[in-house]
């Protein structure tokens, strides 16, 4: 019976940090994602200050075994220890923008206290394997799967517009129609301005690529050989599919783009 | 319900409250033991608006170090006793605050008002980094230059980090000595309960006794 009553007051979770906001004097509401409770908004009390136990442990891109304890709004962290805090990922200023592009696309495509352990997963393994491969491919294969896995998957078989198969031919990606559109149908499409305005041309190339993150892991993804223009096609697809289903503009691609171009500039 | 509304429109006690109520970390309750408080003392309260008023009236950013400050340039930057020899980069004028308190940096100031953010959105263009590049420009133009070291003192965490980062690659060819400030553990801690990162960083910087 009091143990009953002990359970219902605390709870223990892992988690990835995703957000933090200020509130209060020194405190902070963080958006975690968890392995077996989903996204949850929690508190962390006193937080900024240099002091704090928890400080620490509870930065952004950490993943962190937490002690919550229930309150009647928002729940409280009573205790963090840090598992990883990918070192290596902050010392390196575009593979920091990549996490923060990786974190904030969890946080926008995710509803609250819906769990799914694939998702915690593809983030925890997605940041592992960037704190030592370098390869773009790996921030759009993450976006990938994790579009695949909150169900806002673009189509890649069939034509967006007409859903007759579609051939190697001419085809553009559409991200109002949520996929490839067939080339008789991108061509109708040039006078609808909305649609026209969000046609993308893509090549046989990319679509491949595109169908092979649906099929194989990261380790395949990351052994393949892809050329600068593909990357730069499925970038542009992938981006603005989410920016389609989401409905807004993601701020982290903002820096994401500033960073890419910065660095080449600097080489 | 409508003569409350009317009350609300015309009550200058409850006009107070909701000014007070926006206030970050005020909330309604506190909103209205702060205004019945301030009834009690009438002198008091005329002289809390006065200096809320010349605040809003007088405040300004400084043109070169962009801390607020009431008269531009501001005192740090045109005191002459200042080492000008070395610029403290940080986030806020608090963090000047915080740094001033303990008298041990007697340098200039460049305030950025706000660190990297992308997940709230916040670039560097949102941030006073152009006017800092420009700063130091016209400071390496100056044959009388006495600028030798840049202090990155922003934030440890990840986007105070990332800022510290992005500053370094732009600063870099300006060839001044660009210097981060150390990471370990406050006065005061425990070991047992600092995380990985504070102690890797605390081992890093260990110094002969």
């Amino acid at each position: 019976m009091i143990n009953d009553k002990i359970n219902n007051r605390y709870y223990k979770t892992t988690g990835m940090i995703l957000k933090h906001s200020p509130i209060g004097e020194a405190d902070r509401l963080l958006t975690v994602y968890t392995a077996n409770m989903g996204k949850l908004k929690l508190v962390a009390k006193g937080v900024r200050r240099t002091k704090s136990k928890l400080g620490g442990h509870l930065d952004l891109l950490n993943h962190s075994q937490l002690e919550v304890s229930r309150g009647r709004n928002l729940d409280t962290i009573s205790s963090a220890l840090s598992i990883n805090s990918f070192q290596l990922l902050r010392e390196n200023l575009r593979k920091t923008a990549d996490a923060f592009y990786c974190l904030d696309l969890v946080d926008s495509l995710t509803p609250e206290n819906e769990p799914d352990h694939n998702i915690f997963l593809n983030l925890v393994e997605t940041l592992e394997k960037m704190l030592h491969i370098e390869n773009p491919l790996i921030i759009w294969h993450f976006s990938f799967k994790l579009l695949y896995l909150t169900g806002y998957l673009p189509e890649l078989y069939n034509c967006g517009n007409c859903q007759i198969k579609i051939q190697p031919n001419k085809h553009a990606f559409n991200s109002i129609l949520g996929g490839i559109v067939c080339e008789n149908c991108s061509i109708k499409l040039e006078n609808n301005l909305q649609t026209h305005n969000n046609s993308l041309p893509i090549s046989i190339n990319t679509i491949k690529i595109l169908r092979y993150f649906k099929t194989h892991t990261l380790d395949n993804i990351i052994s393949l050989n892809v050329e600068q223009s593909v990357v730069l096609e499925i970038q542009k697809a992938l981006l603005s599919h989410i920016t389609a289903s989401v409905e807004r503009n993601l701020k982290s691609t903002l820096f994401l783009n500033h960073i890419s171009k910065f660095i080449s500039k600097m080489e | 319900m409508e003569s409350r509304r009317e009350i609300s429109a015309i009550d200058p006690v409850l006009k107070l409250i909701q000014e007070l109520n926006k206030l970050p970390g005020i909330g309604i309750k506190t909103a209205q033991r702060l205004a019945f408080h301030l009834i009690k003392i009438p002198n008091d309260s005329v002289s809390l608006a006065n200096a809320i008023i010349e605040m809003t009236n007088s405040i300004k950013t400084c043109i070169i170090c962009q801390n607020i400050t009431d008269i531009s340039p501001c005192k740090i930057c045109n005191n002459p006793s200042r080492n000008n020899k070395t610029i403290c980069v940080v986030e806020e004028p608090l963090d000047v605050l915080a740094i001033e308190r303990t008298g041990s940096y007697s340098g200039l100031y460049h305030v950025l008002n706000g660190c990297i953010s992308p997940t709230n959105g916040i670039g560097p263009d949102e941030l006073t980094i152009k006017l800092l590049l420009e700063r130091l420009r016209l400071a390496s133009e100056n044959p009388n230059n006495t600028v030798e070291e840049i202090i990155l003192a922003t934030n440890s965490n990840l986007e105070g980090e990332a800022t510290s980062m992005y500053l370094q690659h732009l600063m870099q060819p300006f060839k001044y000595k660009i210097t981060r400030i150390a990471r370990g553990l406050p006065t005061g801690a425990e070991l047992e309960y600092a995380d990985e990162a504070t102690i890797t960083k605390a081992m890093e910087g260990r110094y002969t006794l």
